[in-house]
């Protein structure tokens, strides 16, 4: 029998609901004890769903006390930083939903709150924890494909202010906080080839926006460089798919390398390996790698999985008094990427990274 | 497929084994596509812990004139790969076998045991199989060479080339796919289409194949890069006519290589020909009529599923949405991928 960690869930939404909430429900490692929302109605419906024992409308409350041990930031980003800072001042291990912060100072109070408390702090970035990133990442190692020519990332997807039973005035006012479609979704891109590649020195790109009274970015290409002479392009964009491009791929990132072509669905769980030296090449020198205990004919099965690897990953840090996976100072650079692309996009210049 | 494939067929009588074997690969130049590959797999056929000369397995001594003969040629990592068995682990027929030995009598050699190698899944999309289990060697594995065994089948009459894939199936109960063994082949041999296949005749196995018969002597090796075409001269050596045999005419239909458009260089194949005995016709009707009722009963399950998994689409989405959204052919054959094939 594992020792039980009493965890709370700040943020009721979308990803607190159908990610954090079940998953601390489910997991052996954890007792969910509590959970935070200001949407009062929401709030009640969750306790009542998932039968959690004390519901606060004020995250501060349910710091107080020693009623948790860990909790999850599930809020929006303009609200991470603040949580996690009084979280750590309380000695609560955290679990901050991605992006980190807003911007680099509110990144860098975080880290220094969490340094000092000595607690576990993670951020989730559930995309490394598909099976088929993390064959991608063996295979480039182990110079399967020889050497890295160029990689390229791409999210174009109905998503954020388009998608489905979305509160399209909460977007609005989100990305009045530079909450763009690069912010939100381009960093699980940069994470991963940050991930796969080691230290970015330059960021290029070029932002735009369609949609009137939205004051973010809704398409973008970034190159990142990095020091081992690898290049990125990286393209984001929310819109409303024509059906032709809902029906093809558009979640993907892919590595050319001299001897082969790695290409793996951002949410798994394919991996795609092309390659002319290998069994590809008998069945038309492309080959499609699955997990085995994971089946692409149901749909978001490896998206789930890999949001409990995530949560199970943290709470074994914890337990185990362990290195996160994923720590605060990589997601701080993922965001100084980020933050790079956004500067470079309105100064028309190439962001040399320090 | 009607480019005309090259067999050759080498006697021994005249000849030592590897001498043998270097003459089977030159006349088809075997080896003209290895230069620039990095990694080779050998598959012997160590189908028991029975020795090369009770007919039953692939002789060491061939696989290592073709590892001299590589090395001539290349210093790729040789691979010599196979499964565990229903009699035994892969270890232990490379150790009983004598493969261990050419590990260790000759670098950048290694016996793998496939079932105990990291395994990915990979699409497939076959004729019977959906995605299939691959050992991670095989999947960077740029060369093939598959050394088959030249034996009887009770069910199926004939063993070589084709059927020696089937020991890259690493399921547990691979009985279950007896009854689509042409499909399971040729699905197989898509993925694992040897770049080089060789057949071990020196001695042959006849009767209650492939691994309860008895030695049968004709001192051969048969080479070619066609593994069809190299099971059809297997075959006519045997004395059994090549259409007659169900999974290599399938192969052929589905272009795995050439029964017909068939050159063959080296011995004179009537000189080497030697009758082989099979099991008595009604024992061969019996097995026969047991695959067939496997592969009817199999069927029978499938469809009703299939009409299962149909009904609840059309309840469930309903037939105005479904319209929408997908055609009903679409839908149909997403419903039979799901229901027909099998993951192995």
């Amino acid at each position: 029998m594992w020792k039980k960690l009493k965890t709370g869930v700040v943020g009721c939404g979308w990803i607190g609901q159908s990610v954090h909430i079940p998953n601390y429900v489910q997991n052996p490692r954890s007792e969910l004890v509590a959970i935070c929302d200001t949407n009062e109605e929401l709030l009640s419906k969750t306790k009542e769903k998932y039968n959690v024992k004390y519901a606060f409308t004020d995250y501060e409350e349910l710091l107080e006390g020693d009623l948790v041990e860990a909790i999850s930031v599930c809020t929006p980003t303009s609200t991470h930083s603040k949580i996690v800072v009084d979280a750590a001042s309380h000695g609560v291990h955290t679990l901050c939903e991605k992006p980190l912060a807003l911007n680099m100072k509110e990144a860098d109070e975080v880290l220094e709150a969490v340094s000092r408390s000595k607690i576990k702090f993670m951020v989730g970035f559930n995309c490394r924890f598909l099976p088929n990133h993390v064959r991608m990442r063996n295979y480039t190692n182990e110079g399967k494909i020889g050497r890295i020519i160029t990689s390229r990332g791409e999210v174009i997807a109905t998503m954020g202010p388009f998608g489905n039973d979305v509160d399209k005035e909460f977007y609005r006012k989100e990305t009045e906080k530079r909450v763009g479609a690069f912010f939100d979704m381009g960093v699980h891109l940069v994470d991963l080839f940050i991930w796969l590649f080691g230290k970015p020195i330059e960021v290029y790109a070029s932002t735009m926006t369609f949609t009137e009274g939205v004051s973010a970015d809704e398409s973008s290409v970034v190159l990142v460089k990095f020091n081992n002479d690898i290049l990125t392009s990286i393209t984001v964009a929310w819109l409303y798919l024509p059906d032709y491009l809902s029906m093809s791929n558009n979640k993907m990132l892919e590595i050319i390398g001299t001897e082969g072509k790695l290409e793996s669905d951002l949410f798994g769980p394919s991996l795609y390996f092309y390659s002319k030296n290998s069994l590809a090449s008998k069945i038309g020198g492309k080959i499609r790698i699955l997990p085995r205990h994971l089946n692409p004919k149901v749909p978001d099965e490896a998206l789930r999985w890999s949001y409990e690897k995530e949560i199970d990953s943290f709470l074994r840090a914890i337990l185990e008094d362990k290195r996160p996976s994923i720590t605060g100072e990589e997601a701080r650079e993922v965001l100084r990427v980020t933050l790079a692309a956004y500067e470079s996009s309105r100064t028309k210049s190439v962001v040399i990274l320090r | 497929m009607n480019e005309r494939s090259i067999v050759s067929v080498v006697k021994l009588t005249e000849v030592s084994i590897e001498k043998a074997v270097n003459e089977a690969i030159s006349l088809i130049n075997g080896f003209s596509d290895l230069k620039g590959k990095k990694v080779v797999s050998i598959k012997p056929n160590l189908c028991c812990l029975k020795s090369s000369f009770s007919g039953a397995t692939t002789d060491s001594r061939i696989v290592e004139a073709i590892i001299k003969r590589i090395r001539e040629i290349s210093s790729c990592k040789i691979n010599i790969v196979e499964t565990n068995n229903s009699y035994g682990t892969a270890d232990e027929s490379f150790e009983a076998l004598g493969y261990i030995d050419l590990e260790k009598n000759y670098s950048g050699v290694r016996c793998v045991n496939l079932s105990k190698d990291s395994k990915v899944r990979l699409d497939l999309n076959g004729k019977i199989f959906s995605t299939i289990l691959v050992p991670v060697t095989m999947v960077f594995s740029d060369y093939l060479i598959n050394v088959a065994k030249l034996k009887t089948h009770a069910d199926y009459r004939y063993t070589g080339v084709l059927k020696n894939v089937y020991g890259f199936l690493l399921s547990s109960n691979r009985s279950q796919y007896h009854g689509f063994m042409k499909e399971a082949i040729v699905d197989l041999n898509k993925i694992y289409k040897p770049d080089l296949s060789i057949i071990d005749a020196i001695n042959g196995m006849e009767g209650f194949g492939p691994t309860d018969g008895t030695p049968k002597r004709v001192g051969a090796i048969i080479a070619s890069k066609d593994p069809v075409a190299a099971d059809t001269l297997g075959a006519q050596i045997m004395g059994v006519n090549p259409s007659s045999i169900k999974y290599l005419k399938y192969a052929e239909n589905q272009c795995i290589g050439n029964i017909r458009e068939i050159e063959i260089r080296g011995s004179d194949p009537h000189e080497v020909s030697a009758k082989f005995d099979f099991i008595p016709r009604k024992w061969y009707y019996l097995g026969r009529f047991s695959l067939w009722l496997q592969r009817f009963s199999r069927r029978c399950s499938d469809s009703a599923r299939f009409l299962s998994l149909v009904r609840s689409s059309l309840s469930t989405v309903g037939f105005s949405t479904l319209r929408e959204r997908v055609s009903y052919k679409e839908m149909i054959r997403l419903a039979k991928d799901t229901v027909f094939k099998v993951d192995a």
